[in-house]
């Protein structure tokens, strides 16, 4: 019953605001043309309020704990789809999503060893260059005049 | 009294017939629709491919004439959509701007991740791909640098490539550039709080984050306009060819999304809209820390004021977060998309981006970055 009433209220609010901004809107017709341009203008008022009632529904607890709800219930269904299909191909001997999936994440492993690795090497070739330069650098430096 | 009854009563007669014929005019439109919906062209701006990694392109975009000595620059767009929004057509495209400039302007196309990409990380794509680009780019230009300019995510992913290779960019611009999520302006930050979301699992039992899944998240930011204003303006000016033109243009394009790589998804959900790890400087991108102290180069940060995707809040701390000297904001009325294809934004924004970035593109004394520039 406190639902129903919360629900009526804000209703009643979005209808109000939806009024209001019809009548503030200041809509006197003059000639034929501003008529049809009154009513767009109305009718555009009423469609802002409308979205902004909208983002605060979509702002409330109870919004975000049936979206929650909604995308945890996708989830599990996606989750037993997963689990069914597995089953099946393992049934009949064939490879699976989580079978490939597995040796992606081996391969992976290896990749980023390696690649770490490749990148360490690369770092201290950075350096050592570096510090090839620094001698150079200094013996092409102007020598001191003699005093 | 009796006149006044007949005049409103003439009235409208008159706006009713109006609208009847106005009404015949729009159902003759009706079989021409399709057709008109087929001769949409994507893209505007003469390019060829010359790059390409597993599903990646890089485009380059032909110019007239090159400004001598300009460094070049490179677009990166988001994952989560086509690139061409950013070419869209004629009179709505940022890089004709670029080119016309004179600027080698390049755009990367990310491709479409299948379900073997799932795997694919933040660290696979800014210190992988975007760095192999980079490295593509120097090579065939000569140019010791590269500008970066980042739209939305792929502000987000440039900021981060930027800190982690500072010698390798000379110039950074973010359009609308995700960086502090803290702000709760958004209703996106909202519904990926972690009271709210599990990334985890999504992750876990979807792989890659499905189009459409998306494609509806952006739809429900702003229900109201979309679901119900947007087709009544449809109908309304449907007798009208450019406005026909300009949008199936744009429904092309937005109805043209694409999935994103579960890990992708996982850490930019996790680590940016729910830990907000990129401000606090404890943004992992594989075995590095961002820290986007380490950006010196200019920065213009470019915000949309009605952007209810990336809300300005988002963006605005950037500039206070690196170590550039060379700092510049630029806030404008238009929204996410608006931004980029919008009148107002062609004629007045752009002009003045590629201004800032014209002057800052000539190349100094040069000196080398290194073997590799950076790894």
């Amino acid at each position: 019953m406190e639902t129903l009433f919360g629900d009526l209220q804000d209703f009643m609010r979005m209808w109000l605001d939806g009024a209001t901004k019809r009548a503030s809107s200041g809509v006197m017709p003059q000639s034929e043309s501003s008529a049809s341009d009154g009513v767009k203008q109305m009718r555009d008022m009423y469609f802002q309020a409308l979205g902004q009632r909208s983002e605060e529904f979509m702002r409330s607890p109870q919004f975000l704990e049936m979206m929650k709800q909604g995308r945890d219930a996708a989830v599990a269904m996606r989750q037993q789809t997963n689990d069914m299909l597995a089953r099946a191909h393992h049934a009949v001997g064939s490879l699976a999503q989580p079978d490939v999936d597995s040796l992606l994440m081996a391969v992976r492993r290896c990749e980023t060893r390696v690649l770490d690795k490749l990148e360490e090497l690369s770092n201290r070739m950075s350096e050592l260059e570096g510090r090839h330069e620094e001698p150079r650098a200094r013996r092409r430096k102007p020598g001191r005049s003699a005093k | 009294m009796s006149a006044v009854i007949g005049n409103m009563w003439e009235a409208w007669m008159d706006r009713s017939i109006g609208e009847s014929i106005s009404a015949a005019k729009r159902a003759m439109q009706l079989p021409y629709l399709w057709a008109h919906a087929q001769r949409v062209k994507k893209g505007a701006t003469a390019s060829e491919e010359v790059y390409e990694e597993d599903h990646l392109k890089l485009l380059r975009y032909k110019s007239p004439a090159l400004m001598p000595g300009a460094t070049p620059l490179i677009v990166v767009f988001a994952l989560v959509n086509r690139p061409y929004i950013l070419d869209l057509k004629e009179g709505k495209s940022v890089i004709g701007h670029f080119v016309r400039q004179g600027f080698d302007t390049y755009l990367i196309d990310w491709g479409i991740p299948t379900d073997a990409d799932r795997q694919l990380g933040l660290d696979d794509y800014i210190n992988g791909y975007l760095l192999n680009i980079v490295k593509h780019v120097r090579e065939r230009t000569g140019s010791e640098q590269v500008n970066l300019l980042g739209y939305c995510m792929g502000g987000t992913m440039s900021s981060m490539f930027t800190a982690l290779h500072p010698k390798l960019v000379k110039n950074l611009i973010l359009m609308a550039a995700g960086i502090d999520f803290s702000t709760r302006e958004g209703l996106l930050n909202l519904w990926s709080d972690a009271k709210h979301f599990d990334v985890d699992k999504f992750v876990d039992a979807f792989g890659n984050c499905p189009a459409e899944y998306l494609q509806s998240a952006f739809l429900m930011l702003k229900p109201v306009a979309n679901l119900i204003e947007k087709p009544i303006n449809f109908y309304e000016k449907m007798g009208d060819s450019e406005f026909l033109d300009d949008y199936f243009t744009m429904e092309g394009w937005l109805n043209d999304n694409v999935p994103l790589a579960g890990e992708t998804y996982r850490e930019f959900v996790k680590y940016l809209y729910q830990q907000n790890r990129l401000v606090k400087g404890t943004m992992p991108v594989g075995r590095h820390t961002v820290k986007l102290e380490n950006i010196k180069c200019p920065v213009l940060n470019i915000m949309a004021t009605k952007d209810d995707l990336v809300p300005c809040g988002q963006s605005l701390p950037f500039n206070d977060l690196v170590g550039s000297k060379d700092r510049e904001t630029m806030q404008f009325s238009a929204g996410h998309i608006g931004l980029a294809v919008g009148s107002k934004a062609q004629r007045e924004l752009w002009p003045k981006v590629v201004e800032w970035l014209a002057k800052r593109s000539k190349p100094e004394g040069g000196g080398k970055v290194g073997i590799g520039g950076g790894w």
